[in-house]
């Protein structure tokens, strides 16, 4: 048994402490998703992870043990993420036409950062990027973390790849 | 399709991201898990008395005095009361005299 799975089991038998130290072991990874998914504003990113938090502590025993303990928690990020942009509806949720209709002032290597390109994807490109590629999940598992379909996700991962390589490079 | 273009740009989305420090923020979720766990338990304590005391004025009290009054005589004129009483008497006379 690993050692989340240990204290995912005394967290659902009620032991705060058990859940204080999972919370310490996964803060990183998850306050880092939300500050990828909200372009990098800490303050708004770290409401959401307490919130997160909460959540995976109200629910732990539903967590079965089918999969990283870190993606179940993703999934509760990505989910709170998108109650919260409906509520402030700051952007549309599947607006990958962002980069396509915006002026077209790429920066280049030197002026732009991969932050900074990020932030110019839709939500859901950011997320399955970050989820595939900054931390390990296959397609298959960023799939049920984002709960989208497979191929929605491959297609998210293709075109956000496509746009940040086109913000990236800049004018040739 | 993999020419060195899109070896840098997957080398640079595959960096991990930057570690956020703790900075307090796990003994915050820890405290706001406390709190809601004595919510709770306040809740699970409050809701079922707040019940009991709602029902309070329909309970049948008058009738539950009038029953209570009525029942020491009806308990002294019952025969199998009165067998099984002393019965106990006798098991309790007995076993203090085994005891001796």
């Amino acid at each position: 048994m690993s050692e989340d799975q240990a204290l995912v089991q005394r967290a659902a038998a009620g032991d705060a402490a058990a859940f204080g130290a999972l919370t310490r072991r996964h803060q990183s990874k998850v306050r880092g998703f939300l500050r990828r998914l909200t372009r990098g504003d800490p303050a708004a990113a770290d409401d959401l992870a307490q919130e997160t938090f909460l959540e995976a502590w109200r629910k732990i025993a539903q967590y079965r043990g089918e999969g990283a303990f870190a993606g179940w928690l993703f999934g509760i990020a990505w989910s709170r993420f998108l109650m919260e942009r409906r509520k402030r509806r700051e952007e549309p949720l599947d607006d990958v036409s962002e980069i396509a209709g915006a002026d077209p002032q790429p920066a280049s290597l030197a002026r732009i950062d991969l932050e900074k390109a990020m932030a110019r994807l839709a939500p859901a490109e950011r997320a399955a990027l970050t989820l595939c590629y900054a931390f390990g999940h296959s397609h298959g598992e960023a799939a049920e973390i984002l709960r989208l379909p497979l191929g929605t996700v491959k297609s998210h991962v293709l075109r956000g790849r496509e746009k940040l390589q086109a913000l990236l490079e800049g004018p040739s | 399709m993999n020419d060195g273009r899109t070896d840098a740009l997957d080398a640079l989305l595959a960096r991990p991201l930057d570690e956020v420090a703790d900075d307090g923020f796990s003994s915050r979720v820890v405290a706001r898990v406390s709190a809601s766990e004595r919510r709770r338990h306040y809740l699970a304590f409050l809701v079922p008395l707040i019940g009991v005391c709602a029902l309070v004025p329909f309970l049948p009290f008058s009738e539950f005095g009038d029953t209570m009054a009525h029942l020491p005589p009806m308990l002294a004129g019952s025969g199998p009361i009165a067998l099984a009483l002393a019965a106990l008497i006798l098991t309790f006379s007995l076993e203090q005299r085994l005891r001796a």
